[in-house]
């Protein structure tokens, strides 16, 4: 598709795609810097708290799903 | 099938005299996960911890020294016989005597050797002759030093070679002359070393060189000599294990209630043991046993490889369901959803069938991935995917669901199978609640969850969002308030804040169709990068081959990844929380030796 025959809706569309999952993949990645950094030192301690510290780490990865699921369905508008 | 073993709660009374007897009995059956003893009162007497046997400190010593043997030693396939405990024991004392006996002479070797080699990096610089004198003389003395630059000294002789000067000074000018040396900078070399050296440099350069050579034969020896050792390493390798069972047996008293007549043993024994054991040790003890209220877990299920992602999050109390039925089910449904593709679930079989074979540590984990590579045949299938492309020579795969083109349907069937196994959750909660706090308040607390699930859906029909379907609100938003209402009453104002998790834990399993997609449309890039380049023809062939290759090699790396984790995730996080607690002990039977854990 050339690039003049994307309407302006249609690249807005797309722009609002990108940031649905920009944004909800920069706070997910925010949050398990901080909550990885926990598990890991917690796993040096007691290595049992593997299936615990990976559970703790993965829940903010929800977001970007989330993220995902939106910009997915905004993308739908497009076609 | 969804507790864990169920067990009996034993004690076993046996005379002191047949305390050994019983031991041997309960390691070779294997079935009794022992209780320590505290020390109590019985009837006036006292019943105190007992002591270990007679040879449990030349077993824990024996096996020590096995053990440090095993760390030193190469492997070898020498043949081993089979031989009583105390053969081995004798035997493996004598190796080890001799091994540290070799290691004594090659440590004072090296010693040796190092000395000699000082000696001969002494003799390099300059000295006096002959070389006795420097002990001696009485009235002179020698000093060699390091300086950068000469220092000017009143020496009766200067001699220097580089940087290293030798002076020779009288004696009751040794300490001037060694302050003056000190303070322009200069460092003093030992001479003690050269102790004992007689005549000429040359003549004891001479003599080092030769107790040189014989220094480095008798090295060269002992180290041949270790190598005699490692014919020792498959009967070490063999005695290890077998003592280790021997020294828990020796150490097992330490567990037992022991009076000056009698010994007492707790511990838990799995029901289906229960009857073997009793005739056995018929003969040697009283025994009492009631079925147990808390007991330690040992799961109890046809597939054990699942259970080692249960093992990974926690064990199950003893009156706790056992997920590990659920997950040999949803586990690879939800991987194969995921990846869903003919062509790399064929290559993750055949890898892992492969791996699983060849490194025993991760036969487990094998396991689970090639049941789960079978799922994504079989959802590639439905998908009519093969490594990313729709169609195979020219041919359309046949196919049920295009998930590019049907994303809503996807998504449809994704929060399905998250209702469906929430609600599994949920329903094990109710189990496990109702075990421990009675039927009517697990209802509430567990059942107040489902039905949020049918008030949020009356609610949506109520207000006909979807067409066709209509409900009547008064009913709709009573169901809804009920249901909250159970929810603060079993959770508190907690309950509150956690009402929208019901949302937010169904959409999560969109992941399913997300984390696929990602996976399709990486895989197509790679197809279309490839095709391009094989367009060009010519060179550009291989280098579109190998963008293939390592693209999809990539691709399938990600794809075990993302879907194993994610369906992990779902497990862990969305599905236990609705009923999993965890933290149950492991049961390990009496006997055997457990590498890693070691609890007894």
């Amino acid at each position: 598709m050339a690039l003049e025959n994307i309407s302006t809706g249609a690249g807005l569309l797309g722009m609002a795609a990108a940031v649905a999952v920009a944004g909800s993949a920069i706070g997910a990645a925010l949050a398990e810097k901080e909550i990885g950094a926990a598990a890991i030192g917690a796993m040096a301690e007691k290595e049992e708290l593997f299936g615990k510290g990976l559970l703790l780490t993965v829940i903010p990865e929800t977001l970007v799903i989330f993220g995902l699921v939106v910009a997915i369905l905004i993308l739908q508008l497009v076609q | 099938m969804l507790l864990p073993e169920r067990m009996y709660e034993v004690q076993l009374l046996t005379r002191r005299e047949d305390t050994e007897r019983v031991i041997a009995y309960l390691a070779d059956a294997k079935a009794i996960h022992l209780q320590d003893h505290e020390k109590e009162h019985v009837l006036n007497t006292e019943v105190d911890i007992g002591s270990p046997l007679a040879t449990a400190e030349e077993l824990s010593d024996t096996l020590t020294k096995t053990r440090t043997l095993l760390s030193k030693l190469q492997p070898s396939k020498e043949p081993t016989q089979d031989v009583p405990v105390e053969d081995r024991i004798a035997r493996i004392q004598t190796i080890a005597d001799k091994y540290i006996e070799h290691e004594q002479h090659l440590v004072a070797c090296e010693q040796k050797m190092q000395a000699l080699h000082k000696q001969q990096e002494l003799l390099a610089h300059p000295l006096p002759s002959p070389l006795q004198a420097i002990w001696t003389a009485k009235s002179v003395r020698t000093i060699l030093v390091q300086a950068s630059q000469p220092v000017e000294v009143d020496a009766l002789t200067t001699e220097q070679a580089g940087t290293v000067t030798c002076y020779v000074v009288l004696a009751e000018k040794e300490e001037e002359t060694l302050a003056l040396l000190k303070a322009a900078g200069a460092t003093i070399i030992d001479l003690e070393p050269l102790r004992g050296l007689t005549g000429t440099k040359e003549e004891a350069q001479q003599r080092l060189k030769e107790q040189l050579t014989i220094a480095h034969h008798d090295r060269h020896h002992e180290r041949q000599r270790e190598l005699t050792f490692n014919k020792h390493w498959a009967f070490l390798t063999e005695s290890e294990p077998i003592l280790a069972v021997e020294l828990l047996k020796a150490q097992a008293p330490l567990h037992f209630g022991a009076t000056k007549r009698a010994t007492l043993i707790k511990g838990f024994v799995p029901v289906k043991a229960m009857g073997q054991l009793e005739e056995q040790l018929a003969p040697l003890v009283v025994m009492e046993r009631k079925e147990a209220v808390e007991a330690p877990t040992k799961l109890n299920n046809k597939i054990k490889s699942f259970e080692e992602l249960i093992k990974l999050y926690t064990l199950p109390k003893y009156n706790e369901i056992d997920p590990t039925n659920v997950l040999v089910i949803a586990f690879p449904i939800m991987f194969g959803f995921m990846l869903g593709d003919i062509g790399y679930g064929i290559t993750l079989f055949a890898l892992f069938a492969y791996l699983g074979h060849k490194i025993k540590s991760i036969k487990p984990f094998a396991k689970i991935i090639m049941l789960s590579a079978v799922s994504t045949i079989a959802f590639g299938f439905m998908y009519g995917e093969i490594f990313g492309m729709e169609e195979l020579f020219g041919h359309h795969l046949p196919y049920l669901i295009h998930r590019i083109h049907e994303l809503p349907l996807m998504f449809g069937i994704a929060i399905g199978i998250g209702l469906l196994h929430i609600n599994i959750g949920l329903l094990f909660g109710i189990i496990n609640e109702a075990r421990k706090d009675g039927i009517f308040f697990a209802l509430i607390s567990k059942g107040s969850w489902m039905l949020l699930q049918a008030g949020i859906a009356l609610v949506v029909f109520a207000h006909d969002i979807v067409p066709g379907y209509t409900f009547d609100k008064l009913i709709a938003y009573g169901v809804l308030s009920l249901a909250i209402a159970g929810i603060i009453y079993a959770e508190g104002l907690r309950g509150v804040f956690e009402l929208p998790t019901i949302m937010s834990h169904t959409l999560s399993y969109t992941r399913l169709v997300a984390v696929g997609l990602a996976s399709v449309y990486l895989a197509l890039v790679v197809n279309q990068m490839g095709a391009d380049l094989f367009a060009k023809g010519g060179a550009w062939l291989a280098l579109g081959f190998f963008v293939i290759v390592a693209g999809h090699a990539i691709n399938l790396a990600l794809g075990l990844l993302g879907p194993f984790l994610h369906s992990l995730r779902l497990h862990y996080a969305e599905f236990f929380m609705k009923f999993y607690e965890g933290g149950g002990t492991a049961y390990v039977p009496f006997g055997e030796v457990m590498y890693g854990i070691r609890e007894h």
